[in-house]
């Protein structure tokens, strides 16, 4: 357990102040803050148990009332230590509050740099827990564990301190003793990590059939099988609680070990003082009653900061689980922190825009890298090994694009179609991207619950004239005539849209819009051919004056195209460079070829290296459990 | 919920906290006393009594954790039960109610007793026998001992009052985040659109951004409710140490007697630890205020039951009429189906082809008429009719599990032909686990599974959603010739985009979109040729 802990405690912290530094979210300020203001709280009290003993020992030894200097000692102490205390509440939550908020803004930020291309991975349930509770989760490991992990070495250490100073012969007892209590701790986790081990495929396995078999409830009732799987689910649980039992039983002897050597280091102590004062024992210097009990009132702050760091132990496993998630998408901000010349090809590029304002985009060798992978690498630094390059999904050796141009990519289906149009647009690392922006059409037309005004200006404001002519010139101006109340006509779940008219309302979009640029991720792939034919005419004639990069696996005419890029997808096999270069260049002669005879400008082909040989492996290995 | 109280759990838990502050008591009266040393003062006795204690507390300690966990997996594990059986036969109606939240709201229902149950009562227990005992032997300052009690007992009932409010306000900010972020992310591909969201500056981009939605609110109330407890524990705090610099300076309580006897540091050492002992109460109090949401959560949990109807045998033919499902405002179906083959329904995305095979299956509610061979099928799921989804649901268990989910006792070789004729070798042998924590299945993988699933159940219909979406022509292949030899004595009808030639399709059903003025007109979509 030990080792493979100690890997990923550091690499969390690491990535934690990685993300610190990049982010400037000051967690390292409100850790050293905090421990500061909890130290100075709990070293009050120590000096607020100084007068409190000496009080005690006017009252019993010398049978006189407590003196104004130990009472006011006392008041100021324990008072100090009480406002310290609630600081350090205020503190805790206001920075909690502020990380939280900064993570947040982060998030956010990722999410609008990467729109679509990054959401469409996962469910918008996914997307949710991250928000919600992966970055709480973060919060509170870096604010509360990490605090009290502090705490609980440096406040015995205090303690410590203060008991060698009073009497030796007990500060050496539990000096010797105490280093038992991790070496135990050590053991034991060793012991129960072991077990988990042991058990954590069944446990992984038991531990999640109750969701599963709630979310699959549909089908357990259309197959009748309730009886079966609640008696299924009755025997999954007896075995799951009989295994958790059994790592649990010696999990918690962790716990034992402390409360073990708290509770003896109190009673031991106790009956040590006690017997020093009766004469009994006479081993190390002559204590008195206020020194005895001052040690008793602080030989708990030994353990008691350790024993709360056990209780919000589970936060690092949460904060773990986090990371994992966290970590990728916040990588571009910590590797933009690594090389200083970020967007070397993005100026590059842009000063080539200037010379020739023209053409809109040249990329000579282009590169699309994993979505998660860090912005821009840029091509100069090619001296920088392959192992710093992010893996390389997509490679074209070059692509230009002109304004005005009409470029058709064609390819099978999960060639790689979208995510060059996604490296295009921006919402994807890459070497090459527009440097203006771009107007997606994609596959689902998306209609927001909103008005249909609230659809097509989308917090930007139009004239009532503007968006009659757009919806106009995409032909739904019947459909809008049939709506109750035109253009305030609210959509619902289930809007008054066929496929085609929400695709035809995506387009009045586009039209409403200056911008020039128009990527289209096969806008008809779900309509019949009929409604594909009329659909695809409309787009051609709407977007007679715009530069259109059309994605499409259904036929369309190869005259309304000026450039043709095909996308194919090369075997995992070919790992050598030079493999898959030949490879594209032949695909890409027998293309031209073909393409010739209709006396076309030019056609490119883009490779698609697979990264499905990862997931391939993935999945072996899961086989394997 | 009725299910046994945990006495022993309650009882270990006391023992713990008693043995604790015994031990507390006694260790420092007994250093107090041996310092003035009475003549004949029997110091054995007090110092083995302090470690039996000492024993005593570590010994309960791990037991009460024990015994507590033990039983709060057996009580998780019987609220988990019965909730599944009450969901028998029925569906969650309410959209935001999630599976995983349901799993929360058992186990916070099932740890009331460790989670705060016990630790309540065992420090109510604990302060009023103190206040007793310091009654009964008359001990100095004890006043303030009572007066903390009083303290205490108010803070816990005001703090326990304030966390329901809150955890109320949790929940309801939770669920608006919940809409608000679900209707931003599902908006993700037009994004780019929307001017507000892109024009601010990418280099300080340090300000909130208005158009997304922000989990602010949701962790601001969750930071009050957890800023709450600590404020009620340090007021408590404060208070207890006002008690011990009031008791301390002997300002206030008369001089008796007892006042300089060892006795008299008993109940200001009471009062100094008052904060580790007492003040975990007010965390408790909070765990009472999420029980309460999440009994309140369950109670109002939304089911509806579902409409069963036995076995229904097809002979000659399938009627429908004016046929559609209910207020999806799709074209209305009327068609005949023969009693075998397959018919392929084809048409439009959105024109209502899965809802349509849903209705027929009885998995959504119609309007329209259903005809049996002459007899009208009133709306319910129909047993022995199977619907096969798009995104069928594959369960966290074995092949063998997944394809015999009511164990009905099928063949384990029957199973392992059909998986081999549908390409699926992959998932042999039977026992391998699919699902969470095992073999991840592709979509592919998927679809076949349900397909083989719902073959071997027998059905009389099969009602087949896209089942060729993401499969190669080898599978495509392999699937048309599964679904043409089941189709010989049973009635298959297909949804799909693609009609794969090897496809035996004795006639095709082809559904208009659903569009403003077809809906409006009431038309009749389609007939069969």
């Amino acid at each position: 357990m030990i080792k493979e802990k100690v890997p990923n405690r550091q690499t969390l912290n690491a990535w934690s102040n990685k993300i610190d530094k990049a982010q400037s979210l000051g967690l390292r300020t409100s850790l050293m803050a905090l421990v500061m203001v909890k130290c100075l709280s709990l070293f009050s009290l120590i000096i607020g148990f100084y007068c409190f003993s000496h009080i005690a020992h006017d009252w019993v030894v010398n049978q006189t009332p407590a003196t104004a200097s130990d009472v006011t000692g006392l008041a100021v102490s324990l008072g100090l230590s009480w406002l310290l205390q609630g600081a350090f509440n205020a503190l805790s939550s206001s920075a909690r509050m502020q990380v939280l908020n900064k993570l947040e803004q982060h998030l956010q930020h990722v999410f609008i740099e990467r729109q679509h291309a990054l959401i469409r991975l996962h469910s918008v349930y996914y997307w949710q827990t991250l928000w919600l509770q992966h970055l709480q989760a973060f919060a509170d490991w870096a604010l509360e564990y990490r605090v009290q992990q502090l705490i609980a070495v440096v406040v015995p250490l205090f303690a410590l301190a203060v008991i060698f100073y009073v009497n030796p012969v007990i500060g050496i007892g539990l000096l010797l003793t105490l280093p038992v209590v991790p070496l135990f701790m050590i053991i034991v986790g060793k012991g129960a990590a072991a077990l988990h081990r042991k058990h954590f495929i069944a446990l992984e396995r038991l531990g999640s059939l109750f969701t599963d078999r709630l979310a699959a409830l549909p089908m357990l009732t259309s197959y009748q099988a309730h009886q079966k799987q609640t008696a299924l689910l009755k025997d999954a649980s007896e075995n799951l609680n009989a295994r958790t039992m059994k790592v649990v039983s010696v999990a918690f002897l962790s716990n034992s070990v402390l409360d073990f050597f708290a509770t003896l280091a109190v009673a031991l102590t106790a009956v040590f003082i006690g017997f020093s004062l009766l004469g009994e024992l006479s081993l190390g210097p002559e204590i008195t009653l206020q020194q005895g009990l001052w040690i008793l009132l602080t030989v708990p702050l030994l353990l008691s900061e350790m024993k709360k760091l056990g209780q919000v132990y589970h936060q690092k496993a949460q904060a773990e689980a986090a990371k994992t998630e966290l970590a990728p998408l916040f990588s571009c901000f910590t590797q933009n922190l690594d090389d200083s010349a970020v967007n070397a090809v993005n100026t590059a590029t842009t000063h080539y825009h200037l010379s020739e304002p023209s053409v809109l985009l040249t990329a000579n060798n282009l590169k699309v890298y994993d979505i998660n992978a860090g912005q821009t690498h840029s091509q100069s630094s090619h001296a920088t090994t392959a192992v710093d390059e992010p893996s390389v999904l997509l490679h074209a050796e070059s692509l230009e694009v002109s304004k005005g141009d009409k470029i058709l990519i064609s390819g099978r289906s999960g060639s790689g179609k979208t995510l060059l149009l996604e490296a295009l647009g921006g919402q994807r690392p890459s070497t090459h991207t527009f440097s203006e922006p771009v107007i997606w059409i994609t596959q689902h037309p998306v209609i927001t619950p909103g008005t249909v005004r609230e659809n097509l200006c989308l917090n930007d404001s139009y004239t009532d004239d503007a968006l009659m002519k757009a919806l106009e010139a995409v032909e739904l101006d019947a459909w809008l005539s049939l709506l109750p109340l035109g253009l305030d006509t609210v959509m619902t779940d289930y809007p008054l849209l066929s496929g085609g008219e929400a695709q035809r309302l995506s387009l009045a979009r586009a039209l409403l819009r200056k911008d020039n640029i128009w990527l289209l991720d096969e806008p008809t792939a779900h309509l019949p051919d009929a409604q594909h034919t009329r659909l695809a005419q409309l787009i051609e004639r709407l977007g007679k004056d715009k530069t259109l990069i059309w994605a499409s696996h259904k036929a369309l005419p190869a005259n309304w195209f000026n450039r043709f890029w095909t996308v194919s997808r090369s075997t995992p096999e070919q790992d050598a460079i030079s493999n898959s270069k030949s490879k594209s260049e032949a695909g890409l002669k027998s293309k031209l070829g073909a393409l010739q005879d209709e006396h076309l400008q030019g056609c490119s082909s883009v490779t698609a290296t697979s990264s499905k040989a990862n997931a391939n492996q993935k999945e072996c290995g899961l086989d394997e459990k | 919920m009725k299910s046994k109280p945990a006495y022993l759990t309650l009882l270990l838990a006391l023992l713990h906290g008693v043995a604790g502050i015994t031990i507390l008591v006694i260790s420092s009266w007994f250093i107090a006393i041996s310092a003035i040393a009475p003549v004949g003062f029997n110091y054995v006795i007090p110092a083995v009594v302090i470690r039996a204690l000492a024993l005593l507390r570590i010994a309960s300690g791990y037991a009460s954790m024990w015994v507590g966990h033990n039983d709060l997996l057996a009580r998780i594990a019987g609220v988990r039960l019965r909730v599944f059986r009450q969901l028998e036969n029925s569906k969650i109606t309410d959209k935001a109610f999630t599976t995983e939240a349901l799993a929360q709201h058992t186990e916070e229902l099932a740890s009331r007793w460790i989670a705060w149950i016990a630790p309540l009562s065992n420090i109510t227990f604990i302060f009023t026998n103190l206040c007793v005992v310091a009654v009964w032997f008359n001990l100095p300052s004890t006043s303030f001992l009572i007066t903390l009690f009083a303290i205490w007992l108010v803070a816990v009932v005001v703090q326990g009052l304030g966390a329901l409010n809150i955890a109320k306000r949790v929940t309801t900010e939770n669920k608006a985040f919940r809409q608000q972020s679900a209707d931003f992310l599902n908006c993700s591909a037009i994004w780019h659109l929307n001017k507000a969201m892109n024009n601010m500056p990418k280099e300080e981009g340090r300000h909130v951004i208005n158009s997304v939605p922000s989990a602010d609110r949701v962790w601001r109330q969750q930071t009050t409710q957890k800023d709450k407890a600590l404020r009620a524990s340090w007021w408590f705090q404060g208070a207890a140490f006002f008690a011990v610099v009031l008791v301390m300076s002997g300002a206030v309580s008369p001089i008796s007697d007892f006042s300089y006897m060892p006795i008299a540091i008993v109940v200001p050492m009471i009062l100094m630890a008052a904060p580790d002992w007492a003040g975990a109460a007010f965390h408790s109090i909070t765990k009472f205020a999420q029980h309460k949401q999440s009994a309140k959560a369950l109670k109002n949990l939304k089911t509806s039951p579902i409409k069963l109807l036995e076995r229904t045998e097809l002979h000659h033919s399938l009627t429908l009429s004016g046929y559609t499902a209910k207020n999806r405002r799709l074209p209305l179906v009327s068609a005949t189906f023969p009693a075998t083959g397959i018919v392929c329904i084809s048409g439009p995305s959105g024109c209502g082809k899965s809802s349509l095979l849903q209705s027929i299956a009885g998995v959504l509610p119609s309007t329209g008429i259903k005809e049996v061979d002459g007899m009208r099928i009133p709306d319910g799921l129909i047993t022995n009719w199977r619907y096969v989804e798009q995104e069928p649901i594959v369960l966290s268990g074995s092949v063998s599990s997944n394809l015999d989910p009511a164990g009905m006792g099928i063949p384990l070789d029957d199973m392992t032909n059909l998986l081999a004729q549908l390409g699926l070798e992959a998932l042999l042998p039977l026992s391998m686990w699919v699902g969470k924590a095992g073999r991840t299945l592709s979509g592919g993988e998927r679809k076949r599974l349900a397909l083989a699933r719902a073959i071997l159940s027998h059905a009389k219909v099969l009602l087949v959603d896209e089942p060729f979406e993401g499969l190669d022509v080898t599978t495509q292949h392999k699937v048309c010739e599964v679904l043409n030899r089941y189709a010989a004595n049973h009635l298959i009808l297909v949804a799909s985009h693609v009609t794969p030639s090897a496809l035996n399709v004795s006639s095709t059903l082809l559904l208009e979109e659903a569009r403003m003025d077809n809906l409006c007109a009431g038309q009749h979509a389609i007939r069969l040729p």
